[in-house]
């Protein structure tokens, strides 16, 4: 009987519904002739197996179709496998295809087609390849181009394992890291005195064999794949990052020093375990405790500057053996004041955002750079600053710094204790560094550790020179104005003025006490002196380092007097100015950019220029969506509620509710330390313009408004909540409760000497209030 | 662009071969199973050349040949009929490929002595490509849909949800015809060793 293909599969399907081990006896009973039976017995056979023959006949057909692989030859050299692939091109085992000899090979077939040019030179530089013979470096075999002219060159196939593993496996000690090194080093010089600079070492182009004899490979390879990719000059695109030197990052003409750096770097990578780029090694690499003078050897290896280097291999490999045998190394040795060196520079970045985001490390960074750097013109008082820092760094319990950087503020509370105690300290040293204290304790928002510190600055001021005085003065009245002190504050400033501006003073500190001078012009209500003082400061910022932060800063602060004179002309144009400054500034940061800008929206919003102010707005959701998706969020937040303020204005209650709400939620994802405590009540103020008061009441009771009330230092915060609920319990006629808040409100303001803004938005909303509700 | 003979063929005017072919016309099915085999040779060469070691799933190879003949945003109506094309052009051209290598190997007269383990296993796989070819010819005369859901699954790696959606049949449907497709090729290789 003839079985239809139909009947098979209701079979095999029938047979795959039973266990598995009942199939066998159904087979056996099913009532179909014996070639089915066979048949079918060959598909359950074939669907229980894992066997992947199928899959791999159609993959392998397909890379056949796609790739060089096996049966293909180069030259007398036929292709096994494929051992590898970069950048660079792809790597096959290989082996001599004429059975001249066993031998197997790396060939490494070159990414793209050189020109005619492009391959004479490459012929060249396989030539001189060829002649590096050395133990420690694999060979340059043969070279050749396929049929369609692809270049290839065989090398040694070195059976080895990367340094990093090597060492990671063995465990090597200090000793045998350096040792391992310095071959490696043996085999760079033996290169360098031929004229071949290795130009990519890094530990994967280091194998080390099992006896523990490192191969370098790639020798020049780099420049190789040059010849390939353009016409001629000294092209240095192949390089690897971390690794790389910065002349060789610059794109500029490639020495033997590049590969100095580069040993440098993977000396330290096989020291500390870590990566160029801070990651662990992969596997993990212990690491060993290295004493100060071999981290000199590798910060002076690995420098930046091609100046500051060992001049050659040799150098570096003498230093190496200097430090084996416990002589002295010619590298500075790594000390405590190198390390301050270092963390100045690393934390310098901060610095152009320290205006609008107070940075209270920034602060003390710059006044240590500025301490440090005064090396040339003061070089005792400052080698003197950097003494102390270096004993005060080596104060430090060997369990504070161990595997970790000092924080900032680790470093200014261990500087206090020293400064304010007994300690035997140069008193220029001691009088600059008390006033960079109070700066930093300023930024840190503690007022009362910052006056001690000034104060006993100031105690000494006879004892230096009037430069420093002024900066003395400067910082003063910058914590006596935070204090509320405003008379006292400007009297301090104009002192620092007069100090600053006197021939040989600090052009910095003018600007800076300039600045201070509108600020507090501003806040004791003298508005035309701000005005006056506005031209000399932008005249003097103009060319200065940070002309456009300061002039932002300066603009800002003009704007602020114009518009208290009830000249809202002038105060948008100079805001627009700034707007306009940002715009110019290209490479300027986004964050201050987007800055500037909302405080444009904002001020047009309030002068009832709506349609400007959403132009602004757009403009900076434009590019803010994107620039603040994963840093700066808080910035995001900003321009959200800007814009759900401006819709609401605006009436288009679904756009400000929209805004409001992505902004909670985008505020909710922010570490504690960064969220806006106060969005749920910019969304009750929205349903309050919206014309949806009860629902903004809503808000109210359920946030925990009262508990507000108990954070003594938040009188502003409780003050603003108190402002906007009375409005909210007016509007729906509650007035006896709206009255009461206000009168909080009011209580509150006045207990809270500073944020002169935020009390002008409480008393401008209370003025709002109708008498029924009013004070 | 693509070439088929010496025409060079836009998106549009593969749509358009599309369409004759859905009213009846075999000439233009013709066209377009040359027009992807074409395209497919290409985009497995230009792989190569841009990228020494590179290779292409079988799955990858179908897809660009798709992209570049269709355009990436082809209705799906119009890859629902070009899928069926693609796989069996994609099939072919990796058949033909290891019927050359394997009259190459053997009419060059290389002794099996001298292959490589590489090669010897490439060897094999082409055979079983050949095998396996055979056996879906002879399912095709049986049952043709088990034949293009192998096809759809293997060739072009659409999974069991666009096979259903593309067949118009339920997902269960096909998850038994894979099954016994896949026994069915299995066992067709097993049986020649």
């Amino acid at each position: 009987m003839l079985t239809t293909e139909h009947d098979l599969f209701a079979h095999f399907d029938a047979l795959l519904a039973l266990q598995p081990d009942a199939r066998a006896a159904a087979l056996a009973t099913l009532e179909v002739d014996a070639s089915t039976r066979e048949q079918l017995a060959a598909l359950l056979d074939a669907d229980a197996s894992s066997d992947t023959r199928l899959e791999r006949a159609i993959e392998g057909g397909a890379k056949r179709l796609s790739a060089l692989s096996g049966g293909l030859r180069l030259g007398p050299w036929r292709v096994l496998h494929e051992i590898g692939a970069g950048g660079m091109g792809t790597v096959f085992l290989g082996e001599r295809a004429d059975g001249a000899f066993q031998q197997q090979v790396a060939l490494k077939v070159l990414r793209g087609f050189p020109t005619a040019d492009g391959m004479r030179r490459l012929r060249q530089e396989r030539q001189v390849l060829a002649t590096l013979e050395h133990r420690y470096i694999a060979r340059l075999i043969d070279g050749g181009e396929t049929d369609e002219g692809q270049p290839y060159f065989v090398m040694e196939f070195v059976e080895g394992e990367p340094a990093t593993v090597f060492v990671a496996k063995q465990g090597l000690n200090v000793a045998a890291r350096v040792a391992l090194v310095d071959r490696i080093a043996e085999a760079i010089a033996h290169a360098h005195q031929r004229l071949v600079i290795h130009r990519d070492l890094k530990p994967s182009n280091v194998l080390v064999r099992s006896d523990g004899t490192p191969r370098l490979l790639d020798f020049g390879v780099a420049k190789l794949i040059d010849a390939v990719s353009d016409s001629g000059g000294t092209s240095t695109r192949v390089w690897t990052p971390g690794y790389a030197s910065p002349e060789q990052r610059a794109g500029e003409s490639i020495t033997t020093a590049t590969d100095v750096f580069a040993l440098g770097v993977l000396l330290n990578e096989l020291l500390t375990g870590r990566r160029p780029d801070g990651a662990a090694c992969n596997p993990p690499l212990a690491a060993v405790a290295v004493d100060a003078d071999l981290r000199g050897i590798v910060a002076k290896a690995s420098a930046d500057e091609v100046s500051a280097r060992y001049q050659t291999v040799e150098a570096l490999r003498d230093d190496l053996a200097r430090w084996r045998d416990g002589r002295p190394v010619r590298a500075a040795r790594d000390t405590a004041f190198y390390r301050v060196r270092k963390f100045v520079r690393r934390h310098r970045v901060g610095v152009a955002a320290s205006l609008i985001v107070a940075g209270g490390i920034a602060a003390f960074v710059v006044g240590l750079e500025r301490a440090l750097s005064e090396a040339q013109s003061q070089r005792e008082i400052a080698q003197r600053v950097g003494d102390f820092m270096v004993d005060m760094l080596n104060h430090v319990p060997p369990s504070h710094t161990e595997g970790r950087e000092l924080t900032a503020r680790e470093v200014v509370a261990i500087a206090s204790r020293r400064l304010l105690g007994d300690a035997d300290v140069d008193v220029q040293v001691r009088v600059r560094l008390l006033e960079r204290l109070a700066m930093v304790n300023i930024n840190f928002r503690d007022l009362d550790a910052a006056r001690k510190h000034i104060e006993a600055a100031d105690a000494l001021r006879m004892e230096v020179s009037p430069r420093v005085r002024a900066g003395i003065d400067y910082t003063f009245a910058r914590i006596l104005a935070r204090t509320g002190d405003m008379d006292g504050a400007m009297q301090r400033n104009d002192a620092a003025l007069a100090l600053a501006g006197v021939a040989g003073g600090s052009p910095g500190l003018l600007v800076s006490a300039l600045q201070q001078a509108m600020w507090l012009a501003n806040r004791r209500g003298d508005y035309r002196r701000t005005l006056e003082l506005a031209p000399k400061a932008l005249a003097i910022v103009m060319g200065s380092e940070q002309a456009m932060t300061n002039s932002l800063a300066i603009l800002n602060t003009r704007s602020f007097a114009e518009g208290k004179l009830g000249h809202y002309d002038a105060e948008l144009a100079s805001l627009r100015m700034a707007d306009d400054l940002t715009k110019q500034g290209a490479g300027e940061s986004t964050l201050i950019r987007s800055n500037v800008s909302q405080n444009l929206a904002f001020r047009l919003r309030q002068h009832g220029r709506l349609d400007e102010a959403r132009e602004v707005l757009d403009r900076v959701e434009a590019y803010g969506r994107e620039a603040f998706a994963t840093e700066n969020r808080g910035m995001w937040v900003r321009i959200l509620v800007e814009r759900a303020q401006l819709e609401a204005h605006s009436g288009d209650a679904e756009r400000a509710l929209r805004a409001v709400d992505e902004a909670i939620a985008v505020d909710s994802e922010l570490p504690a330390t960064q969220r806006f405590e106060t969005l749920w009540a910019v969304r009750a103020e929205v349903l309050y313009l919206v014309g949806r008061p009860a629902e903004a009441l809503q808000v109210f009771d359920a946030s925990a408004i009262s508990a507000m009330d108990a954070v003594p230092g938040d009188d502003i915060n409780a003050a603003l909540l108190r402002a906007l609920r009375s409005v909210v319990l007016c509007a729906v006629g509650r007035n006896a409760e709206a009255a009461n808040d206000a009168a909080i409100a009011t209580l509150r303001i006045a207990k809270s000497p500073s944020w002169l803004l935020q009390r002008l938005a409480i008393e401008r909303r209370l003025a709002e209030l109708p008498a029924a509700c009013g004070r | 662009m693509t070439t088929v003979g010496a025409v060079e063929l836009s998106p549009v005017d593969i749509t358009h071969m599309l369409r004759q072919w859905q009213r009846g016309d075999l000439a233009a099915r013709e066209s377009l199973v040359e027009a992807v085999y074409t395209q497919v040779r290409a985009i497995a060469g230009r792989a190569v050349r841009s990228n020494p070691g590179a290779t292409l799933s079988a799955t990858e190879l179908a897809h660009e040949a798709l992209v570049r003949l269709l355009g990436a945003d082809a209705s799906w109506e119009d890859r629902k009929h070009f899928f069926n094309v693609v796989a069996q052009a994609t099939r072919q051209i990796l058949v033909d490929t290891a019927r050359k290598r394997l009259r190459d190997k053997r009419g060059g007269g290389l002794a099996a002595l001298e292959l490589s383990e590489a090669e010897a296993q490439a060897l094999s796989e082409d055979e079983d490509l050949t095998r396996l070819h055979e056996a879906l010819n002879q399912l095709t005369a049986r049952d043709a849909r088990k034949a293009q859901v192998l096809e759809l699954s293997y060739f072009v790696g659409l999974d069991r949800v666009e096979i259903a959606r593309m067949l118009e049949v339920s997902v269960p449907t096909v998850d038994r015809d894979l099954r016994f497709g896949k026994a069915w090729l299995k066992s067709a290789l097993e049986a020649q060793i």
